[in-house]
């Protein structure tokens, strides 16, 4: 069932009890305080046009797409809010919104049908199972990530069906970040995803992030087969009767507030972050070698703060380099003269201590390394300290934010890009 | 007896980052200001914790002496998922507070600062470790918190009642502030805040009534010191709590009326006049029998208009401040605590301030004000 609705509506339904969770891009630190999110998977701002639209072969930057006519989102909506700072950024009028559409898919199809451009967030895979007749425009954007999550009231105790509900979201929204990135790059042009049929598109996770679901209409069952009707529209319902199997999940706002472009701050007080661009040192980018082999590699950072931390508060980084993420499952870290260690050992060092002055390094595995030359890099990390206590310290000891989400972070809660050059000389360290 | 003057290491926490001035260096910096000694540090930001070492600890003293300070103050913080399985207790606080000012002591120092947010009971539960050290602990009084609130006469009733001498308040000349730093103003134009928002910010923030526009300012006059983030949630979701709605509706009436077509961030810069303490300097006179030292948070120092060479922070009052100090009397450190320079972070490395020039200005400041 779809429940278009303004993200106000969803927070007071959140606190009456009569919904149990909103899946949508993550408000961060705008999400009210008795609200916590989850953080599920990372979505990409994404331009998108019907896939013979002229504007294909003739668009290669944003100022190409100033006169084009444009399908956005509300105000207030992170969606807008993203690419009116875009057009600022580039001295580009923003668009006055011709057509308002509250629904992912009521957009794909309006844009499918018309000479409009639109944009909206994707999955890595969600593009890849674009509906055909739409193709994403090969238009380079910041890479601010849509953070999808799912939000819930502090206070709820999880009934056990949406415990469960829970696992599975998590679940898909793992095996959709697992999934290969889509930006392959061929001769500077996006390489076509190959779509799959209309009705598997609506059946990825994705769908999860923009579609609510209504206990009596749809279970888990069908969540997990892909199987339940999106197209059956309806109202808000009532709270979630308990039948078996039967889950609650909101589509997110896409109304807030007029009149706003965002700008992209830290979170804190002042909204400014600390050596954000200087905590990975610059030319540390090298590969591992183990017995000769190759088996992963590594670079060096340091605290972005102004001071150390209890080594067990480090919570590990978010990493994407050339648009491929590397896990905490796959990183260690070298730090107080210790062999690499894996961030659940680090977080036991409870009476150890990283020092203000103290460069660590962070090992990533990875068979083979990266090639020489240079690399993208995205990383932000995630140390949990704190002034005091706060409302998410309970949560945070049961679930650990996912670094990248921006909770978890003190100083420094934005993603930070670098180019760093691999040198393809044998590691000094 | 007069008020000395010293400097907060944290001061330089960007050019110990770039390994520019390490502690030795910074002592040796505020040893060679004329007539500043007092050192005040974070634990975790300059000494290798919890424990430096014995070594350490003869190598610090050789620094004081050496370069004429004195140990003031240890600032400590309050980390509680520490243990990761749970969240720390009151007692495990209190554990960790009691351990910090035997560091402190150990150290030579003779307050510590504990964080604005640190629970009255978790102080209380240290207060025997100060008394028997001889350390006086100071609860922190940071914007936008004020000196007239709970927070700060829960501290001062319990000194009343026990009599105790080693409890007491730290301001931080932050809640002096009275309109938006030149650092924030330029920090925000790059963020592309238009310059009719900062100059609105600016006017809005003006401290004599009569030149203010009082239409919105009075709904803003029971306002004080609002955290940005509830303004910014607010511009998102349209939620506020009870008592800042009205003020937040001003603050967005004030910014269409003199804005054109404002955005996100210009609301936000002129939000920012909502962020002040508003504290007087009367009550900083009448409570600094309680003050265990000061921070003199500062964000730019900036030439006087027509007195070239002589500078002040445009921002912060703290000619009013030193001045509520002067008439009590009591002795007791100012300590410099320069915070601009992370609104520099965003730029190139080249663009960075100069930690040392500014508390060097600062200085200089404080030294006519207190004469």
């Amino acid at each position: 069932m779809l429940v278009p609705g303004t993200y106000p509506s969803f927070v007071r339904a959140l606190r009456q009890g009569e919904i149990e969770g909103v899946i949508g891009i993550m408000r961060k630190d705008m999400c009210p305080h008795d609200l916590v999110e989850t953080p599920l998977l990372e979505e990409r701002f994404t331009i998108v046009a019907r896939a013979d639209h002229p504007v294909h072969a003739t668009a290669r930057t944003i100022k190409d797409l100033a006169d084009v006519r444009w399908l956005v989102p509300p105000h207030g909506s992170p969606v807008r809010a993203f690419i009116e700072r875009v057009f600022v950024e580039h001295e580009i009028t923003p668009h006055l919104q011709t057509c308002e559409i509250q629904q992912f898919t009521a957009v794909e199809q309006m844009i499918a049908n018309s000479n409009a451009v639109g944009i909206q967030s994707y999955s890595q895979r969600g593009l890849k199972m674009l509906r055909p007749d739409l193709r994403p425009l090969d238009i380079s954007l910041p890479v601010d990530p849509a953070m999808i999550g799912l939000t819930t009231w502090q206070g709820m105790q999880d009934e056990p069906i949406f415990e469960e509900f829970r696992t599975v979201v998590k679940k898909l929204a793992a095996e959709a970040r697992l999934t290969a990135p889509v930006q392959r790059r061929r001769g500077g042009r996006l390489s076509m995803p190959r779509p799959q049929t209309f009705v598997q598109k609506q059946n990825s996770p994705l769908r999860l992030c923009h579609i609510a679901f209504s206990t009596a209409e749809c279970s888990l069952s069908q969540i997990e087969r892909g199987s339940h009707d999106p197209g059956r529209s309806g109202l808000l319902c009532g709270r979630p009767l308990r039948q078996d199997r039967d889950v609650t999940a909101l589509h997110t706002a896409r109304r807030v507030d007029p009149r706003r472009h965002c700008v992209r701050m830290g979170s804190k007080g002042r909204w400014t972050n600390m050596f954000d661009r200087f905590f990975v040192r610059e030319d540390s980018l090298v590969n591992d070698i183990e017995n000769g082999e190759v088996v992963g590699f590594s670079l060096a950072v340091r605290n972005a703060n102004y001071r150390g931390v209890y080594l067990s508060l480090h919570n590990g980084y978010y990493l994407s380099i050339d648009g491929v993420e590397y896990g905490r499952d796959v990183q260690t870290f070298e730090i107080n003269g210790a062999a690499p260690r894996d961030f659940e050992e680090i977080k036991t060092a409870v009476h150890e201590h990283w020092d203000y002055d103290d460069e660590g390094i962070l090992h990533v595995r990875k068979p083979g390394g990266l090639a020489p030359g240079e690399h993208n890099l995205r990383i932000q990390q995630s140390v949990l300290a704190a002034y005091g206590y706060r409302p998410t310290d309970e949560e945070w000891v049961r679930n650990p934010p996912v670094p990248g989400s921006g909770a978890g972070s003190d100083k420094a809660p934005d993603i930070s890009e670098f180019t760093l050059t691999l040198s393809d000389e044998e590691p000094t360290r | 007896m007069s008020i000395k003057r010293g400097v907060s290491l944290y001061s330089y926490q960007q050019s110990q980052f770039f390994k520019e001035l390490m502690l030795d260096d910074q002592i040796a910096e505020v040893g060679s200001i004329p007539g500043c000694e007092g050192i005040e540090i974070v634990d975790e930001m300059s000494l290798r914790y919890p424990d430096p070492g014995a070594e350490f600890i003869d190598h610090w003293f050789a620094m004081m002496e050496r370069h004429g300070t004195v140990p003031v103050a240890m600032d400590v913080g309050m980390d509680v998922l520490q243990f990761r399985d749970h969240v720390m207790t009151i007692e495990e606080n209190a554990e960790r507070l009691r351990h910090d000012i035997r560091l402190a002591k150990r150290l030579g120092f003779t307050n510590v600062r504990v964080l604005s947010t640190t629970p009255l009971e978790v102080i209380l539960g240290a207060l025997g470790e100060a008394e028997k050290h001889d350390i006086r602990l100071g609860k922190e009084v940071h914007q936008p918190m004020a000196l007239e609130g709970p927070q700060v006469t829960e501290i001062l009733d319990h000194a009343a009642r026990t009599g105790t001498m080693h409890l007491g308040i730290v301001p931080d000349l932050g809640i002096y502030q009275y309109r938006p730093s030149e650092a924030l103003l330029k920090w925000f134009e790059r963020k592309g805040a238009k310059s009719e928002a900062t100059a609105a910010a600016t006017r809005l923030s003006e401290p004599d009534p009569r030149r203010r526009d009082g239409r919105h300012v009075r709904r803003l006059a029971a306002h004080r010191g609002q955290h940005p983030l509830d303004f910014r949630r607010f511009l998102t979701s349209g939620e506020a709590p009870d008592i800042c709605a009205a003020a937040f509706e001003g603050i967005r009436a004030f910014t269409n009326e003199h804005v054109p077509t404002p955005a996100e961030v210009d609301y936000l810069v002129v939000g920012e006049a909502l962020t002040f303490s508003k504290t007087s300097p009367e009550t900083l006179r009448q409570m600094a029998g309680h003050v265990t030292h000061v921070h003199a948070k500062f964000y730019e120092m900036s030439e006087i208009d027509g007195q070239p060479g002589v500078f002040h922070d445009r921002s912060i009052d703290t000619a009013a401040a030193m001045g509520a100090l002067r008439r009590a009397g009591s002795p007791g450190y100012v300590n410099s605590e320069y915070e601009g320079q992370r609104y520099y972070q965003d730029r190139t490395r080249a663009d960075l301030m100069s930690e040392v020039d500014q508390v060097r200005k600062h200085q200089s400041m404080l030294a006519r004000l207190l004469g």
